[in-house]
């Protein structure tokens, strides 16, 4: 291709090259201040106290109280103790949802003084979780509601109640099917891959997205 | 001249008949899968009437192509159909109202050249109007127009320099090409159907067209819109209606025969059940009967207008419900539902009840009478106004 050799043509110069350089090593280096291309670190959980909300997009609960009593005329036996965590848990579901289940899936951890107390590592059925009224126990929860939920542990018989509970809060999404491109509920899960990379034992655990931790206050004669 | 080998003497012969304006290609015989049978060199001063039994295929009958040669390799192109016009390499079979011509070129009645049916076939471009009658009757033939990018027909019919230089072409690697006659003419062009001018479409005309064909795919998009999501096709096949219609769906029908709104509801020998703070009992009795089993409706939902689901309440146990009433072909049974609900919720709503379907066994694709209540906001709120008493359940 012939050069031009029309000097009525101003000769342009030549910028486009240098400049998409400069562009691209200043975003470069911007990316490297910013901590490289590495994936960044998961947002710290928020820590949440007694009567913080927190919004689960399924449910919003509030984090009422938590008392250790015995058991009475309005919940359980009178000759047993129990740590009651008080929920109130409101549905922003278009439908009625269960108060265990959305409770049970979404605080997926709660330590006693450090002890696990509700966790997937223990083997057991975990709190019963209802809705007290007038010592009438109720699951539902209708959708735009906010009920009272309460949240029960059997506590030893002897020994001192605990002094702080502290509860993993987990989220919902609502998940499409991989497969069958269905929607449903489901927790956030986070991906733990397996020791050395092991694809086979990679483990799927809700994300916890934040920790409230409450003083226990101890009601009457425990 | 009549120095043209016999081999090029396609008028048809050993073709099937086609009438005027019939597609040549459609009425070509199906090729061969195997390769054709060999067939012995046609030598000088022995007629092509002792060729291969490949030969003596009538006129008109599926006439494999008779090209085969043995020393040939069998490529995929001796499985492509035989071109009817063959060209000069081809040896026709003899036939009654053709008599065989003594190739005068010895070299020149060779058959072994696989067909190249797309180099030699006459284009649209380079066919002759017509054949010449004359030609046919004379044996003569005509050679299709030669193309830059023929590689062999040229070189090997027009007996010049080139005729001897070895053809590369990909179904000859390295053979060299027999003598051609000096003069030669192009076979005769296969018979064409005259292609007729279109009339002018008129601007109006392109216009619709163009409409009509928008029009059209506009249509189909729109259609798009209507193929079901994956969560619909799993839900029950619903089935709509009135209250105090029997609305039939497969497996059921249901008429919604009352419907009260109570501040509190009384089981007998029970305590009085209250709802919660600011909600009233919506009680909707249904009549059901079934059409080929029995069944129990044991899911009830309410509906609102704007698309919140109540499941009927747990304060009542479902004894006392429909959800435990058998129904069964040919006897109606009745029972009530009980619903929990803010009265800003009941102008619109409607009530949906079905069997529950279970995840592992049973029909998945269950039906669902969904009946509207026909409460307006005024009914409504006139229901939830006049409701004052206790609505006692009824023991059955």
């Amino acid at each position: 291709m012939a050069s031009h050799r029309d000097g009525s043509r101003r000769r342009r110069r030549p910028v486009l090259v240098p400049v998409s350089l400069l562009v691209a090593a200043a975003g470069l280096a911007v990316a490297a201040l910013l901590g490289g291309f590495a994936e960044a670190p998961p947002e710290p959980p928020e820590t949440l106290g007694k009567g913080d909300t927190i919004d689960q997009v399924r449910i919003r609960t509030t984090f009422t109280d938590a008392v250790a009593r015995r058991g009475g005329d309005d919940f359980g036996v009178s000759d047993k103790r129990y740590l009651l965590i008080h929920l109130n848990v409101t549905n922003l579901s278009d439908e009625t949802v269960s108060a265990h289940s959305v409770v049970s899936a979404s605080i997926p951890t709660v330590r006693a003084d450090g002890k696990v107390i509700k966790g997937e590592e223990l083997d057991d059925l975990g709190p019963r979780i209802v809705i007290n009224e007038q010592g009438r126990y109720l699951n539902q929860i209708h959708p735009r509601l906010t009920r009272p939920v309460i949240m029960a542990f059997e506590l030893p018989p002897d020994g001192t109640a605990p002094q702080q509970v502290e509860l993993d809060v987990a989220t919902f999404e609502w998940h499409e099917s991989f497969f069958y491109e269905t929607h449903s509920w489901v927790v956030a899960l986070d991906e733990i891959p397996g020791p050395g990379g092991d694809r086979t034992r990679t483990r799927y655990v809700p994300r916890v997205v934040a920790k409230v931790e409450m003083p226990v206050r101890v009601e009457g004669d425990l | 001249m009549t120095s043209t080998p016999p081999t090029s003497s396609t008028s048809g012969a050993g073709l099937p008949k086609r009438r005027r304006g019939e597609s040549l290609r459609a009425t070509r015989p199906a090729p061969p899968v195997q390769a054709p049978a060999p067939t012995q060199p046609v030598t000088p001063g022995q007629p092509p009437a002792s060729a291969g039994p490949a030969r003596a295929t009538p006129p008109g009958g599926a006439a494999p192509p008779a090209f085969g040669d043995p020393g040939d390799q069998v490529t995929d192109r001796t499985s492509r159909p035989a071109p009817s016009a063959a060209p000069s390499w081809f040896t026709p079979p003899p036939t009654a109202h053709q008599p065989a011509v003594t190739p005068a070129d010895p070299a020149a009645g060779r058959t072994g050249q696989p067909p190249r049916t797309d180099l030699t076939w006459p284009t649209t471009a380079t066919t002759p109007a017509a054949a010449n009658p004359a030609d046919q009757a004379t044996g003569l033939t005509r050679r299709p127009a030669p193309t830059e990018s023929t590689s062999s027909g040229p070189a090997a019919m027009t007996g010049g320099p080139g005729a001897a230089q070895p053809d590369t072409g990909p179904g000859r690697p390295g053979r060299p090409e027999p003598a051609a006659p000096a003069l030669t003419l192009p076979p005769p062009a296969p018979e064409r159907p005259v292609r007729r001018r279109a009339a002018p479409v008129s601007a109006g005309r392109r216009l619709a067209n163009a409409a009509l064909g928008i029009a059209l795919l506009a249509a189909a998009v729109a259609l798009q819109t209507t193929v079901l999501s994956a969560d619909e096709r799993i839900s029950p096949i619903t089935s709509s209606g009135t209250a105090g219609e029997l609305v039939h769906t497969a497996f059921f029908g249901a008429r919604v025969e009352s419907v009260e709104v109570a501040r509190a509801l009384q089981e007998e020998n029970r305590d009085r059940v209250d709802p919660a703070p600011g909600q009233v009992f919506l009680v909707v009795t249904v009549r059901a009967t079934g059409k080929t089993r029995a069944l129990q409706l044991q899911r009830a939902e309410l509906v609102t207008a704007d698309g919140l689901t109540y499941e009927a309440t747990e304060r009542i146990l479902p004894t006392r419900t429909l959800a435990h009433r058998w129904v069964q072909p040919m006897l109606w049974s009745s029972g009530p539902v009980f619903f929990e609900v803010p009265p800003e919720a009941l102008p619109g709503a409607r009530v949906v009840v079905s069997e529950r379907k279970h995840a592992l066994f049973g029909d998945q694709y269950l039906a669902e009478a969904s009946i509207d209540l026909g409460l307006d906001a005024a009914k409504a709120k006139a229901a939830v106004d006049s409701a004052t008493g206790v609505y006692r359940i009824p023991t059955s």
